[in-house]
């Protein structure tokens, strides 16, 4: 078996080093695919978004579609107001509460008339669409960006809204209510740091 | 030499197919432009859900005369210098083309045709930037109402199936995510 001399193999290792990035590829550099996981990857946000869809499924028509387009539209004033860099105080806090409070609503199977439930939605989507506009004029594509987290968004509440068809069912009702639960738990970890 | 071969093949450089937007020659320019322009694709989009939330009858005279603008503007824009949209121009537009969709109302064909008309000429409108001239320019025109027209159709045609399959109301979530995007982006500093 042919030995490798330790020089060789040194050199050999040094040129086989892998590629520095830069960044870590968060904001800058940013585009379609960054903006779609930028929801995705924040569990305070997946929770949020699902208990729209769930909650919206739940109220039944019209609340089931009125909910998820009244979100991005609202979800877009927010983020021109984080473009801008007008400051919103509590962004996490509301993030958090709109998780707890979108859940807790499932949870107890409330059905307020569809206007107060639109009204609830869009003040939270106030303090998502912030979040995520903040990082938009970093993006190297700030379009591709916003088109990724408001498509994202939409996906998740599509999520929530096919679970929360299941209430249909009476063991679905209580599937649909028991993961209601469960989202408001998750938003009082997020509101108290325990998450 | 074995020696040589072996760091050799301990370092391969990332083979490349192509670079991602090389010179695609003026055709395929012209035809990926509203995928690769953002801002366009945007304005294509509203346009195409808007059409959606039509009647097929109104698009069947809505949609030739869009394609028909884009493509009159590309034509007279080979002799005329043609302003150029800024990106919120293009975004504002496309935000009241789907505002304009979400709302349940039959509108008035005349209104249909002038949107067809302003929306064909501000999607045309950022092609003219390119700086060619002579066959390619011909090229490019012609790959860019291919381009846009192609757009248009897949984009009408995959909101119209979502609202007869999935949900009736699939194409007015589609339009509130295009308004959502266009609204943040018509925000964005220049």
């Amino acid at each position: 078996m042919m030995r490798l001399s330790p020089n060789i193999a040194a050199l050999a290792l040094l040129l086989w080093a892998g590629t520095a990035a830069a960044h870590t590829g968060d904001a800058a550099g940013a585009g379609f695919v960054t903006g779609f996981m930028h929801p995705v990857l924040g569990w305070d946000h997946v929770a949020a978004m699902v208990a729209v869809g769930l909650w919206g499924a739940f109220l039944g028509a019209p609340a089931i579609w009125v909910l998820p387009v009244a979100f991005p539209l609202v979800m877009a004033l927010g983020g021109a107001l984080g473009v801008a860099g007008f400051p919103l105080p509590g962004i996490e806090t509301g993030i958090a509460a709109s998780a707890l409070v979108i859940g807790l609503a499932v949870a107890l199977a409330l059905r307020p008339p569809i206007w107060i439930a639109a009204v609830i939605v869009a003040v939270f989507a106030i303090f998502h669409g912030h979040a995520h506009g903040a990082e938009m004029p970093e993006a190297a594509n700030p379009v591709a960006f916003a088109a990724g987290f408001v498509i994202a968004t939409g996906m998740l509440h599509l999520a929530g809204i096919a679970f929360g068809l299941l209430a249909a069912h009476p063991a679905g009702r209580v599937a649909v209510r028991s993961m209601g639960a469960m989202i408001a738990l998750g938003g009082l970890g997020f509101l108290t740091g325990a998450l | 030499m074995k020696r040589l071969s072996l760091i050799l093949i301990g370092l391969p450089a990332p083979a490349s197919a192509h670079s991602a937007f090389g010179d695609l020659g003026p055709f395929y320019q012209g035809l990926l432009h509203p995928v690769a322009d953002p801002a366009q694709g945007l304005l294509v989009a509203a346009g195409a859900i808007a059409l959606a939330r039509q009647p097929i009858s109104v698009v069947r005279k809505a949609y030739p005369t869009f394609v028909l603008a884009a493509f009159l503007t590309l034509l007279i824009g080979t002799w005329l210098v043609m302003p150029q949209p800024g990106v919120a121009l293009i975004a504002l537009s496309s935000l009241v083309i789907s505002l304009g969709a979400l709302i349940p109302l039959r509108t008035p064909v005349m209104i249909v045709y002038g949107v067809a008309i302003a929306q064909g000429v501000l999607t045309a409108l950022p092609l003219l930037g390119s700086e060619r001239a002579g066959r390619d320019l011909g090229l490019m025109l012609f790959g860019g109402t291919l381009g846009i027209a192609i757009f248009t159709l897949v984009v009408w045609s995959a909101a119209e199936w979502a609202d007869r399959r999935i949900f009736h109301v699939a194409s007015a979530v589609l339009a509130a995510w295009i308004a959502a995007i266009s609204l943040m982006t018509a925000i964005l500093p220049s």
